[in-house]
């Protein structure tokens, strides 16, 4: 058994993406506010006193030049994977800490032998995080409280020996190392208990009483009494399965029909995990050593096999190969099942939405991802910036609303088309040229400045009726002083 | 279309005063207006006049004619433009709004239909804009109402922004004016005095909606088309419709209203006999006379009170000060200590009406500091109430005038650097972390630099940063919201809601006034100042004690005159928790000043100022007092100023009449000057009299250096500096604290502790000195304490009192725990702890903070075995109603606390410690690393290296000290007060800043009794154990 501790790894973190910060006093903040409590602080902010659990306004009090930022939990688990694809070189077993971000039990078993002793193993786990930009400390020994006290507390790697060599070590741990509740911590420290051996003599029921269930528990696995095997963090990966041809393939049909078993099998095992597929990835290896690759998702979790195979004949149909497959691999990401999905015969309802998102799957499996999409009103002044294409996502339920007049129609031109500038004397304005007459009617101005924090825009907009009987929609861009159509009133 | 020498006046102007909406200083409006070249300008306010003073005083002093008006924001949402044509109009339009403010959440108002016609009388309406109902998708309902009660005083306003939909609405609102017959106006929503400030309302907008830039969308404007516009301008903009802009001008002839008009009149009440206010004022004066002078008026007292008299009933202020002395009475009446304080000293009127405390005509002191003739301005009475029963007093107020005649006035919070850089950062899309590290290095007063984002690590040549700079720049002292004066009070004859819109304060049941302190004092209408003296109250407490426990009833003007064993311990400097001379700065002059009477302490309380300190008049004045120097004049028609003070200006009086008399300034100027002091926060205003002030001076034949001097002083006053009167009342109550300390230190003590917070320093240090002075302090006990500190008789010694300290200084706990546990000990004293807990049903955590701050040490158990077995208290609870304790399972022992456990305990727990200092129990550990105590430090040599180690309790670093700081440091037998020159303190700051037990090397300095360590190193001392952090107390 073996714990690997990254020390503040949230802060490892950040110091990362703001190396300018690592010889300045910074810190983790819990969120983007004066009042935000720093989480974690580096030694520099440390040598001004400025600790964990203070607010940021009280640090900057300390030390003005106080560097701050937030770490998403987002970013922590992505950093986490990160860190498990590490480790996988070092152990086939690993488990991250599920309340401690950086903290990581392996299991080191036959190390030793591989590597030459634990300690080469750990030195070289140590280095390989080293590399990677981040500090690690590696304990070795018999049980999982037991190393992970270690690695919390020694500055370097450490291998016990016996059992009996780590009983000693975690008695005399203090107990700011065990990861207790706050309150229940200080009102240790207030009785005395200050090292974990103390903590260990209080009766289990009394600091039950006392403490609540999670001290409780705790005092129980330092005690080594609730011993519980490793949680290997695979559980949760992507499933794959895959098949190397001897010959090269073109047929569809033929694909299809060896893509069904390999389906199958990613179903099955989702299926046992209590999962359903959330999206598929096929890469395929053609004749000439190129490869391509295809992400597919169905219109919600599935565990519909051929929902999916129809899903990835089409894909595959849309874009014909210039040469043979000769190898394919499937990758399905899961999600939580429904208890739907897990019946062996659901009931379809008469009308069912699920068919229309299916439909939907299947565009976007034809034409692309993009191929559906919608347009989201915003609020802005620019014409351009006053909707957003978005995903499609699903049919929301339909709520028509009366209109009490048609509102007229004004067409947006994607790019707007530069048009001659406007005539300064009374001259005869041909804005699209000779085929729409020229200008007959203006209405305008209407101003729209803005954006002057970033990009400044400022553009006087008119509606100008051509002899033709067209209403065109028209700006003078007055930082470049052009003239562009932006659009047509229908 | 008009030629170019045609007009206009925009009739829809929104100044800063709606607040986070206009973009400009109504001034700045005014200003821009009149250069222009425009007929008026209406400023109308979201539902307020807020800035209507201000815009009054530029108007007045440009001549040009300002319309009185308001934005009005309607239950419905909508919104409708009211001008007043009269004085009778600008009171309809108060009173609507007040109603409309009354009835809504502080910074909202709603006001119906129904009450803007019934207020219709002499305004003039104009509807319209984009948010009006006239604009509206539906027919207005309202219109016919409308058209009743404005007549042809309704007139549909046009708004033209060139933006996008203005047509349709415009087309809408002509087409409803031409069917109810109404008059176009032509109009547009001003909201900045020129384009650049578009900007500024853009980030304005945001910090209203607290939203960012970016994501304001179409929350701002769309253009910058919200600018006051050239004549020819505006005509073109209605090239269309000359005739609507013609109207403007029929409007603004039509109103000619102005604040000028305002005539006050102070409240008068029934008054007894039919006498005139003049006669019941005399009346009352003499009858006043006759306590104060038992012995009869003096011929300079009669003179002086003849003078006052008369002077008050010619500018007929006699309602003022009967109404403070109604005031006072009421006090007097239940009970409540008051005084008065400020220039009202200088009145021998307000000293016999019981206002004052202080004889002006012994002390000499100047009245026309408080009215004058010439300057015929409203005088400005301040009393002193004590603290805790300031709100009773303001109470009563309300309820004697009546809330329409009485409210309070506003203060405006304005945009400091630091706020301006926060909220503008946030509306940039900074991160508020980033904008608060930026704060940090930003200047209190000043206005923002580049310098101040170098150093906070931020590159000042990226756009958002220069975008910041400039608007963090702009937006400095414009007003964010309405606040509300400390204790100032607007009284009225009529309703003060026909003088001023009256709206809800935070604070629940307190109105106040749509304008602050100098907006009043601008109209010239009258203020009464109540304001809370923490001190007083302590005076009171401890006079309760005394009156109880030793059966004396004192007053403060009972107390004895002139007592020598006070004056020697003042001049000791033990002066800890003594009103106005505990400071550390004031502690150092009194052994230097060694004042002998009660004058002595005016001086004191005057000389530690920063004017007198900035002005380098300290230090001459004390060697005059000592004869080191000879008393000599810059001049001599100075001598009779400076006489009283050896020579040397130490009262704001003093400067006062030196810049009359020295450099001919008149009663006016000489009055600017005092108030340019008083709004020393506002850049350049004080600089103004540099020149005039220093080469008249000089031109009268006084030496340069010591009129640079007088100005420096002057400044000096500015930032903060007493008047003489001010100093004398302060005096009073530092002698009578004083007085208390001295021979009755367990009442003073015991008042102190329950008057906390207050002062200078914490509990734990007035128990300490408290203790050194003899005082038997016992700690918190739940069989004998009471919520507050009580006396308790000693037992053996015969006399003499005993401080129990009260449950209130158990941490944590609420009045209401306190109460239930002298409620459940009343019937019998607690047998056990299982008792106790049994009997008061408190929860695990009221018991564990009893445990921890020793209060259940009487149920002889140690603090830590109780704190385990209390500890299982809560499950029992949460199971069901027994509240007895869990006591079975093995028995754990958990060691007594050792004594230096127990101080850190009851530091911990209840922020001082009766049963000892932290560093008595390691008193030897120093003292075998060489360390003395404070005792022994302050009786070594001048000039002697020692080494020290004491507990931080105070950090200052005055302004006027060039970046000086001192320190005070504290153990078991005193202090040791610590200079750090600021090199060694950038040397050593993170010590200095954060530890609480600090070690210092150093070289001692000892003076005429005075004893400073003046710091060469510090150093963090390596004990066993260290006692717990404390909180020191940090000045600026």
């Amino acid at each position: 058994m073996a714990c690997v501790n990254l020390p503040e790894l949230p802060l490892q973190m950040l110091l990362r993406e703001h190396p300018e910060w690592n010889r300045r006093p910074a810190a983790v903040v819990d969120r983007d506010h004066p009042n935000g409590v720093l989480l974690w602080a580096n030694e520099q902010a440390r040598r001004h006193r400025i600790l964990p659990g203070l607010r940021y306004a009280t640090g900057l009090s300390l030390c003005r030049d106080l560097c701050v930022g937030t770490v998403s939990s987002h970013a922590v688990s992505r950093t986490i994977q990160r860190l498990i694809r590490l480790l996988e070189a070092f152990s086939p077993c690993i488990e991250p800490a599920a309340q401690e971000p950086g903290v990581f039990w392996v299991v080191a078993t036959g190390q030793d032998r591989l590597r030459g002793s634990f300690e080469n193993w750990a030195t070289t786990l140590r280095q390989t995080f080293a590399q990677a930009g981040f500090q690690a400390t590696v304990a070795v020994g018999f049980s999982r409280f037991g190393c992970y006290a270690a690695a919390k507390t020694k500055k370097a790697n450490f291998v016990f020996r016996d059992a009996t060599q780590e009983q000693t070590h975690l008695r005399a741990t203090p107990i700011e190392c065990l990861g207790l509740e706050i309150k229940a911590r200080d009102t240790l420290r207030k009785l005395g208990v200050t090292i974990v051996g103390d903590f260990i003599d209080l009766p289990a029921d009394a600091v039950h009483r006392r403490f609540g269930a999670a001290a409780f528990q705790l005092h129980r696995l330092a005690r080594d009494k609730d011993w519980t095997p490793l949680i290997d963090h695979t559980s949760s990966e992507p499933i794959q399965a895959g098949q190397v041809l001897d010959y090269s393939e073109t047929n569809f049909d033929r694909l299809q029909n060896l893509l069904q078993p390999l389906v199958r099998s990613i179903l099955s095992r989702f299926y046992e995990r209590r999962e359903a597929l959330a999206k598929l990835r096929l890469s395929l290896t053609l004749d000439d050593r190129s490869n391509r690759h295809e992400q597919l998702a169905p219109a919600t979790p599935t565990l519909n096999e051929q929902q999916l195979l129809s899903l990835l004949r089409l894909r595959l149909e849309s874009t014909p190969f210039p040469t043979g497959v000769v190898e394919l691999k499937l990758q399905g990401t899961g999600s939580p099942a429904t208890s739907r999905q897990m019946e062996l015969f659901p009931q379809n309802p008469g009308r069912d939405p699920h068919v229309a998102q299916e439909a939907l799957a299947r565009i976007r499996a034809e034409l692309g991802n993009d191929a559906v999409m919608r347009a989201q009103l915003c609020e802005a002044h620019l014409p351009e910036s006053r909707f957003e294409w978005r995903a499609f996502e699903k049919f929301a339920t339909a709520q028509p609303v009366k209109k009490s007049c048609r509102p007229l129609v004004r067409r947006l031109f994607t790019q707007p088309a530069t048009v001659p500038a406007r005539p300064r004397q009374s001259g005869k304005w041909l804005v699209t040229g000779t085929t729409d007459g020229a200008a007959e009617e203006i209405i305008g101005p209407q101003i729209i400045e803005g954006g002057w924090w970033r990009r400044e825009v400022s553009r006087a907009y008119y509606y100008v009726r051509t002899r033709s009987g067209r209403w065109l929609w028209i700006y003078h861009d007055r930082k470049r002083r052009r003239w562009f159509l932006h659009g047509e009133v229908e | 279309m008009p030629t170019t020498s045609a007009t206009y006046a925009p009739l829809w102007c929104k100044s800063n005063y709606s607040f986070l909406e206009g973009a400009s200083h109504p001034d700045e409006l005014v200003e821009t207006a009149h250069q222009l070249g425009l007929r008026a300008l209406a400023l109308t306010d979201r539902d307020g006049v807020y800035g209507m003073v201000r815009a009054h005083v530029k108007a007045r002093e440009l001549g040009f004619h300002l319309i009185v008006g308001s934005e009005i924001t309607l239950q419905d949402e909508t919104n409708l433009v009211l001008l007043a044509t009269t004085r009778k109009g600008y009171a309809n339009l108060c009173r609507l709004i007040s109603n409309g403010r009354l009835r809504s959440p502080k910074g909202t108002s709603r006001v119906n239909w129904e009450e803007v016609c019934e207020h219709a009388d002499d305004l003039i309406a104009l509807w319209g804009g984009p948010n009006s109902a006239l604009a509206g998708m539906e027919e207005p309902e309202m219109s016919g109402a409308m058209r009743d009660a404005f007549g042809d005083r309704l007139y549909a306003l046009l708004t033209r922004h060139e933006a996008a939909g203005e047509t349709r609405l415009e087309h809408r609102i002509r087409e409803r004016a031409k069917r109810m017959g109404l008059a176009t106006v032509a109009g547009m929503e001003v909201l900045y005095h020129t384009p650049a400030r578009r900007n500024l309302q853009d980030v304005m907008t945001c910090i209203r909606h607290g939203v960012t830039l970016a994501t304001a969308g179409r929350l701002t404007k769309p253009n910058a088309g919200h600018a006051l516009r050239a004549p020819d301008d505006f005509f073109r903009l209605y090239a269309d419709d000359p005739d609507s802009v013609l109207r403007t001008l029929e409007i603004s002839d039509r109103c000619q209203f102005s604040l000028a008009e305002i005539r006050y009149r102070y409240p008068l009440e029934n008054l007894p006999g039919n006498t005139t206010p003049s006669q019941w004022l005399r009346q009352l004066v003499m009858q006043g006379a006759a306590q104060r002078y038992p012995s009869g008026l003096t011929v300079d007292a009669q003179q002086q009170l003849e003078k006052e008299l008369t002077l008050i009933r010619d500018l007929d202020y006699e309602g003022y000060f009967l109404t403070m002395w109604e005031i006072v009475r009421f006090c007097r009446e239940n009970d409540i200590l008051c005084q008065g304080r400020g220039s009202a000293a200088n009145s021998i009127v307000c000293y016999c009406l019981g206002i004052t405390a202080i004889d002006p005509v012994s002390m000499g002191l100047l009245f026309e500091r408080f009215i004058s003739r010439e300057r015929a301005e409203p005088p400005d009475i301040d009393l002193d109430i004590e603290h805790d029963r300031r709100e009773e007093v303001i109470q009563h107020v309300y309820r004697k005038h009546g809330r329409r005649h009485a409210a309070m006035v506003a203060n405006f919070i304005r945009y400091r650097t630091r706020s301006a850089l926060r909220d503008v950062g946030r509306a940039l899309g900074f991160p508020e972390t980033s904008i608060e590290r930026l704060a940090r290095h930003a200047p209190h007063y000043e206005k923002p630099e580049q310098g101040m984002f170098d150093n906070a690590g931020f590159d000042i040549n990226t756009p958002a940063f220069r975008h910041l700079l400039r608007l963090t720049t702009e937006i400095q002292n414009m007003p964010r919201h309405l606040s509300i004066h400390p204790g100032g009070f607007l009284l009225g004859h009529e309703p003060v809601s026909d003088l001023v819109p009256v709206e809800n304060a935070t604070m629940p049941d307190r109105t106040v006034i749509q304008w602050d302190k100098e907006d009043v004092e601008d109209l010239g209408l009258f203020k009464v100042d109540l304001l809370g003296l923490g001190a007083l109250n302590v005076v009171h407490r401890c006079f309760d004690l005394i009156k109880r426990h030793d059966g004396k009833e004192l007053t403060l003007a009972t107390i004895p005159p002139d007592d020598q064993p006070t004056y020697a311990m003042i001049q000791r400097a033990d002066t800890v928790g003594v009103f106005q001379i505990e400071s550390r700065a004031q502690m150092s002059m009194l052994p230097r000043l060694k004042p002998e009477n009660y004058y002595d302490l005016v001086i004191e309380v005057s000389i530690v100022r920063p004017g007198p300190i900035t002005g380098g008049m300290v230090h001459p004045y004390l060697r005059r007092r000592n004869k080191e120097e000879e008393i000599t004049y810059p001049h001599d028609c100075l001598k009779p100023v400076l006489k009283k003070t050896l020579g040397i200006p130490l009262f704001q009086e003093q400067v006062m009449q030196l810049a009359m008399i020295a450099a001919d300034y008149t009663p006016g100027e000489a009055d600017q000057l005092r108030r340019d002091m008083a709004a020393w926060r506002s850049a350049g205003r004080i600089e103004r009299h540099q020149h005039r002030l220093i080469e008249r001076m000089t031109h009268k034949g006084i030496p340069r250096e010591f009129a640079e001097r007088v100005f420096e002083q002057i400044r000096g006053f500015g930032e903060y500096g007493f008047p003489e009167s001010h100093a004398a009342s302060f005096a009073l109550i530092a002698y009578a604290t004083s007085w208390m300390k001295c021979h009755h230190p367990a009442a003073f003590l015991c008042a102190m502790l329950n008057a906390q917070p207050m002062g200078f320093y914490s509990a734990a240090t007035l128990v300490q000195d408290g203790q050194r002075h003899g005082v038997d302090v016992r700690p918190v006990d739940v069989q004998h304490s009471n919520w507050d500190c009580t006396l308790a008789r000693q037992s053996g010694s015969g006399e003499g009192h005993a401080v129990r300290m009260g449950l209130r200084y158990v941490r944590g706990l609420s009045e209401a725990v306190g109460e239930c546990v002298m409620a459940v000990r009343r019937g019998r004293p607690f047998q056990s702890l299982d008792d106790f807990a049994r009997r008061t049903g408190f929860s695990t955590e009221i018991m564990s903070r009893l445990t921890e701050s020793g209060a259940l040490e009487c149920f002889r158990s140690e603090r830590r075995n109780t704190l385990w077995n209390v500890l299982s208290l809560e499950t029992t609870h949460g199971e069901q109603e027994s509240l007895e304790l869990d006591l079975s399972g093995p028995a754990v022992d958990f060691g007594a606390l050792d004594s230096l456990e127990t101080i850190r305990w009851d530091r911990e727990f209840t922020d001082h410690s009766p049963r000892g200092h932290p560093l008595a129990p390691l008193r030897d550990e120093l003292n075998r690393r060489g360390l003395p105590d404070a005792s022994t430090i302050n009786h070594l040599q001048d000039g002697s290296r020692v080494h020290y180690a004491g507990m931080v309790i105070c950090r200052q670093r005055p302004g006027t000290a060039n970046g000086v700081v001192f320190m005070t440091l504290e153990d078991e037998t005193g202090f040791v007060n610590l200079v750090i020159w600021e090199k060694v303190f950038q040397k050593f700051q993170i010590l200095a800043r954060t530890e609480s037990l600090l070690g210092v090397s150093g070289k001692l300095q000892n003076q005429s009794g005075v004893t400073h360590l003046v710091a060469q190193r510090l150093w963090s001392p390596r004990l066993r154990s260290r006692p717990i952090p404390q909180k020191s107390r940090d000045f600026h």
